[in-house]
């Protein structure tokens, strides 16, 4: 037969099931738990209340609000660090086990620490560490990260499936209390599409755990009026165990369920998050046992667990009488309530208080609690008369208890709001916030309306669902009559001072951060009295809680030190994310595209070493990565001495077509077309409207109104794109189309590309006067209709071949075949890139960047300036005027070094910088290493260039003519 | 993330959109003078209020342009761009310059 | 004519079919009865090999006229011929054109014929055939695996038979049209055929939580008919 020391019999513990029990472990006991208990609820079940260390003290924490908002519960949970032990559930074999001490939790060895604390005053880490240079990264830092960390992340965490999707709805409620399932009814009663986000694991809220009233029975029956009707409703769709985490512009959502991200659009948005307890600030108040007031009700209701055996209850309100009732009804022993306020009326609960016999302390607080040293917990509460607002006076009394609940008062969960760029606005009369400037299509409920009587925050969900129904257009149902309840009601929501500074300090206003009452008011006194750089400076607020408990209390603090309003004051920013989120969960499902030639698999089958270019997958060379020299040079040395095969598909190709073809090429590109004649090919230059260099391709003129023109492989989208931008201004008869992907291309190169070629294209006449260099033909090769390039980047004879994509592996297949007999060897980027090096060929955004010109990268000679116009064409006759520093140049250096130039190395001009090195390599043809690069101007061959290699070491190399190989270009031409 | 919408398309999320920045009328490459070119090319005009904007819809490459308010960021109308270029340019040869 | 990713197919056990000069996967040797059911569950189907092509310019409204197809006046619809054959209008001045499912006959072949005679002004072909891949995701659950992959409403009550979305799927330009097979929802997807693999692989991975499989051409015909 199951039995723990705190479980209470059903009715209490809605969530548990206490016929089914579950075994975990913390700090390496075994304890049991019931199916439905979180781990918090599981331990406080078996008596165990310690939780956590605090984060620079290490001070003993445990359950403060038992909803998971603070650091207080963060424990490790096998590999996963730092997970809230009050909302995670517990499950069969459950490891827990404490963070942030060293030995156990119990015996925290950096406790000690604590005792030193007046040496660690707000702003200590600014101060103490700051010199000399470089202690902080090497002594402290490791020394500060060991005492202060939270959790352990293991290395060999196992991969988890995290993933993202889309969500649609017209109305989003987010809360599933009684002002948001309200709400959700309203609106689905109206007709709308419903969404109700809830982050329990039920729906209901308050409801689920509060006492309204003497009897304790009207949460009960509007409990289950309310959830049966919003889970019956076919309009209304719920996600519970689901976490709104942040609001973003035009009811844009992130929530979180599980390993899932949804990203929800909505139309409309009700936000009725509800309402956030606060702490009353004492000595010794963030020692386990302290618990605000719906924290133990929490315990009761939805766990069954008693949250202590002997209670004082430090009250500003009716809340604080009903949660004395909801004690005493279960078993825990009420010794005294203090209440903060100086006279009230006496409601039905006091007096129903009053009439068990309970001491009631009028104008009373609670000033210290005092600690057991054996438990962890506290063992009497010390109880001081007020003399003022925030002054103790001499009269006192002390009860014993080891549970203390605090119900001073409440904020609202204005986080998603403020997202929203709302403001928060403090109405010092009532101690109350309200919200003002939201979107139009976002409406608050309840607590956020500044609606806290359960009669009124039911009615405000109603009139906001009813408000968001109308904005979609949908027909509204008038007011039913609203039933009185008679629940608590409240005067003020918070009391305006619950701050009760201690001469022996541990007075705790942000728990998470170790932050006492005196480090704000030295936050002020040190300069920084306005609340952002309080913030900053003490770090107030910046803990896992994010200054829910903390922020009202501080904002306070500081008014009350620089003699302000609060309003004066505000609150700090709140940014997404609400709750602290596993980076897991963004990480997860990213895409990453990917583009495949259609002779992607067979590189792969020859065993080439694939490389990125973009999105694309290209083979840089065919051979294993350890020997890349030994492939790049047979694989250039087929296409000088035999024939290689490039796949080129990756390069853009674009159709443009209609009466106006040439006039717009003449325009995008510095060359001329309107004369170029139909079958022959034309280099193509583009330059930006700044006139520089930004692609580059051949135009092929298929006919008079077509040309097949191609760019360079990460160039065609922009330049498609920029075409089509340019064309929307001009409108010049012609059309544009992207055609990059429809064709594979094969480049076939070398001295005997033409007899492989001339095997598979039997009734197209190759030889050089039907098919001269710079012309192009339609054909069929093995059958397949290709267009036919005669271009020359790698400075042989060779074939651009162009088929459809779907034929493309075919089409590899035959030319393979053919090229056998004449040593023809598939070829990849690598050695390329080396081929054209010797050609002299830029490429660009390797030998150009962002600045080079036509000049520059001496290509004067494709540039067509008689022309009326041309993208770019204005700035170069600017920049005749207004000479360049820099020219492309050619070098070579015998190969045998100790060091030899490289990609980026610096040309030095003198002690300054002329440019730097864009392209080198061995070239094998030649043996010497060849480069291109930028230097001075003036430079001409045969002059002496200087380079800064790797090492620093400075070498003299020699400019040399351009292309370094085959200077006449009879190969190509051949 | 914002919603943006494309004349042809209808409202998107912003992520399928480029922003092509302002509109801004090219002077005559002929009649202008360097400053007036390098004014053109070289400065923008970075409007703190309602600006028109060029967007282009990634999925379909289709220009178009918006009136947003860069203070506030609200996308006030978006229209064809032959809304405001309905005309053929042509380019008049140039005087050797 | 083979798809791009025929080895994936292959190893997802498909059995390829001659198909107008293209191998297409009938099925996946499952059954009859399961394929149907799969594909009225989730499936994912294989089209690129089918004929496809493409009509664009300042004068296609004209010219598609003149050829005998229907296309009202929407951008983003599709509108169904009575021989079979999809008409997808992309814009003023684009469309896209989708060979019947189940037509024994290359109708696209027939069109760019037909525009080949006439030589309209204005009017230019589109190589859809080679430059997009043709994917159909279909079943109840198609709406929920592409909601992990595009960003836009594509349930039923905001986007109905006929509607088309030029979108991102899976940060990939795609053509979405909705092609209901009666009762059974059903998108077409066209995408840069360079993509194959990558977009392949992220539906089947988006359609795991909803036993999506594979389906052949046979399972869509039986549930066309």
């Amino acid at each position: 037969m199951y039995t723990s020391p705190n479980r209470l019999p059903a009715p209490a513990g809605r969530l548990v099931d206490h016929e089914n029990t579950i075994n975990f472990s913390f700090e390496g006991t075994q304890y049991t738990g019931l199916a439905g208990d979180t781990i918090a609820s599981a331990l406080a079940a078996n008596d165990v209340w310690l939780l956590s260390r605090s984060f620079k003290y290490h001070r003993p924490r445990g359950v403060l609000s038992m909803a998971g908002l603070e650091a207080n519960t963060l424990v490790q949970v096998d590999n996963e660090p730092n997970v809230a032990a009050d909302r995670r559930k517990v499950t069969q074999g459950l490891q827990v086990s404490g963070q942030n001490c060293i030995g156990s939790l119990a015996n925290d060895q950096a406790e000690k620490i604590s005792l030193v604390n007046r040496f660690l005053p707000v702003g200590f880490y600014y101060k103490a560490f700051f010199q000399p240079k470089g202690a902080w990264q090497n002594i402290w830092e490791p020394i500060i990260r060991k005492f202060a960390g939270l959790g352990q992340v293991h290395p060999d965490t196992p991969h988890g499936y995290y993933d993202k999707q889309y969500l649609f709805s017209e109305i989003t409620v987010v809360g599933g209390g009684p002002a948001g399932m309200s709400a959700a009814l309203a609106a689905a009663d109206a007709g709308a599409e419903v969404l109700l986000i809830e982050q329990e694991t039920v729906i209901g809220g308050s409801l689920n755990y509060g006492r309204f009233d003497t009897e304790g029975t009207l949460a009960h029956t509007l409990h289950d009026e309310l959830v049966t009707a919003v889970t019956d409703h076919s309009n209304i769709e719920v996600m519970t165990d689901s976490v709104c985490n942040g609001y973003f512009a035009d009811n844009w959502l992130p929530v979180i369920r599980g390993h899932r991200m949804y990203k929800l659009r909505t139309k409309e948005l009700i936000l009725a998050p509800g309402k956030m307890e606060q702490p009353a600030i004492f000595r010794n108040n963030d020692l386990p046992g302290v618990l605000l007031g719906t924290a133990a009700q929490r315990l009761i209701r939805l766990y069954g667990v008693r949250p202590g055996k002997q209670a004082v209850v430090l009250t500003a309100g009716d809340d604080g009488y009903a949660t004395a009732l909801e004690l005493l009804e279960n078993g825990v022993n009420v010794t005294a309530v203090a209440d903060l306020r100086q006279s009230f009326d006496a409601t039905p609960l006091y007096k129903k208080v009053l009439a068990c016999g309970i001491s009631i302390h009028k104008a009373c607080t609670v000033y210290e609690a005092l600690p057991d040293k054996h438990t962890r917990g506290i063992r009497a509460a010390a109880l001081r008369q007020l003399a003022g607002i925030g002054q103790c006076g001499n009269e006192a009394w002390r009860y014993d208890c080891d549970l203390l609940c605090v119900s001073v008062g409440f904020m609202p969960s204005y986080q998603l709001a403020l997202h929203a760029g709302g403001k928060l606005k403090h109405d010092e009369a009532v101690s109350g916030f309200s919200i003002t400037g939201l979107p139009a299509c976002i409406h608050l409920a309840g607590a956020v309306n500044g609606k806290n009587e359960l009669g009124s925050v039911i009615e405000s969900g109603r009139q906001a669902g009813q408000a968001a129904s109308r904005k979609l257009g949908l027909a509204v149902p008038g007011a039913a009559a609203s039933r009185p309840l008679n629940p608590i009601s409240y005067s003020s929501i918070n009391h305006p001072w619950p701050i009760f500074p201690h001469p022996r300090g541990k007075e705790f206003v942000d728990l998470d951060e170790d932050l006492q009452y005196l480090d704000i008011i030295h936050a002020c006194r040190d300069g920084y009295d306005e609340l952002e750089l309080v913030k900053r400076y003490s770090t107030v607020g910046m803990g896992p809680s994010q200054g829910r408990h903390s922020a009202l209390a501080t904002a306070r603090v500081v008014a009350e030190e620089t003699q302000r309003t609060m309003s004066e004051v505000g609150v700090t920013t709140a940014r997404p994310p609400l709750h602290a989120e596993n980076l897991a969960v963004i990480a997860g499902r990213s895409f990453e595209p990917e583009r495949l030639t259609a002779m992607h698999h067979r590189h792969l089958e020859a065993g080439a070493h694939m490389v990125t270019a973009g999105q694309w997958w290209r083979p840089a060379y065919y051979g294993e990565p350890q020997h890349a020299d030994r492939w790049i040079l047979k694989e250039n040395l087929a296409v000088r001495n035999n024939v290689g095969m490039i796949d080129v598909s990756t390069l853009g190709g674009l159709e443009v077509r209609g009466p106006d073809a040439a006039e717009f090429l003449n325009r995008m590109y510095t060359f001329s077309y309107s004369r170029q004649k139909t079958g022959t090919l034309r280099y193509l230059l583009m330059t930006n409207p700044a006139g520089r260099i930004i692609d580059d391709g051949v135009a092929c003129r298929l006919d008079d109104e077509h040309f097949y023109i191609t760019a360079t492989t990460g160039g065609v989208e922009t330049v498609y794109r920029t075409m089509l931008w340019w064309n929307a201004q001009w409108r010049l008869d012609v059309d544009v189309t992207n055609v990059t992907s429809a064709y594979a291309g094969i480049s076939l190169a070398g001295p005997k590309s033409r007899a492989v070629l001339q095997q598979l294209c039997t009734s197209t006449d190759l030889a050089p006067a039907s098919f001269p260099y710079l012309s192009v033909r339609t054909a069929q090769v093995a059958g397949i209709p290709a267009r036919l390039l005669r271009v020359g980047f790698v400075g042989e004879l060779g074939y651009e071949i162009h088929a459809p994509s779907l034929q493309g592996e075919a089409l590899w297949d035959a030319l393979l075949k053919a090229g056998r007999e004449f040593g023809m060897q598939p070829v990849g980027i690598e050695a390329q890139r080396l081929l054209r090096l010797e050609k002299g060929h830029l490429i660009v955004g390797q030998d150009t960047d962002a600045m080079t010109t036509p000049h520059e990268a001496r290509m004067t000679w494709a540039v067509a300036e008689r022309k009326p116009f041309f993208v770019g064409g204005r700035s170069l006759q600017a920049a005749r005027r207004y000479p360049s520093n820099r020219k492309l140049v050619g070098f070579s250096v015998e190969p045998e070094q100790d060091e030899v130039p490289g990609e980026s190395n610096l040309i030095l001009d003198g002690d300054s910088i002329a440019g730097h090195i864009t392209s080198v390599g061995y070239s094998p043809t030649l043996n010497k290493i060849i480069g291109m690069g930028y230097a001075r101007a003036d430079t001409e061959p045969g002059m002496l260039i200087q380079i800064k290699l790797k090492s620093g070491c400075r070498q003299s190399v020699q400019v040399v003519e351009m292309p370094f190989y085959d200077p006449q270009n009879k190969r190509q031409e051949m | 993330m914002k919603i943006m919408n494309c004349p042809l398309n209808g409202p998107r999320n912003i992520s399928e959109f480029i922003c092509f920045g302002e509109v801004s009328i090219m002077p005559c490459p002929q009649d202008s003078s360097d400053d007036e070119w390098a004014d053109f090319i070289w400065l923008s005009n970075n409007t703190a209020g309602v600006v028109r904007e060029w967007w282009c819809h990634a999925a379909t490459s289709y220009w178009f342009i918006a009136e947003r308010n860069t203070v506030t960021d609200e996308i006030l109308a978006t229209y064809p761009a032959s809304d405001v270029f309905t005309d053929r340019v042509e380019f008049k040869h140039k005087n050797n310059l | 004519m083979r798809s791009p990713h025929y080895r994936t197919l292959i190893s997802a056990g498909a059995r390829f079919e001659s198909c107008m000069n293209a191998s297409c996967v009938m099925d996946y040797g499952n059954g009859k009865n399961q394929e149907a059911a799969q594909a009225m569950q989730l499936g994912l189907a294989d089209l690129t090999p089918l004929p496809r092509t493409g009509f664009k310019g300042p004068e296609m409204v004209q010219w598609a006229g003149s050829a005998g197809l229907k296309i009202g006046q929407h951008n983003n619809r599709a509108y169904l011929q009575e021989d079979g054959l999809l008409v997808a209008r992309l814009s003023d001045s684009e469309i896209l054109v989708l060979n019947g499912l189940g037509s024994r006959l290359d109708q696209c072949a027939r069109l760019e014929e037909k525009h080949k005679h006439s030589r309209p002004a204005g009017c230019y072909t589109v190589p859809r055939s080679s430059a997009s891949a043709w994917l159909m995701l279909t079943g109840q659950y198609s709406t929920d695996a592409l909601a992990k992959l595009c960003g836009m409403d594509l349930r039923v009550k905001n986007f109905s038979g006929g509607a088309i979305a030029q979108t991102s799927v899976a940060r990939t330009n795609c053509i979405v049209i909705r092609n209901n097979m009666g009762e059974i929802p059903a998108f077409h997807l066209l995408f840069d055929c360079s993509s194959t693999e990558y977009m392949w692989s992220c539906l089947v991975d988006a359609g795991m939580e909803f036993k999506g499989a594979p389906v052949g051409y046979a399972s869509l015909l039986d549930l066309h008919y």
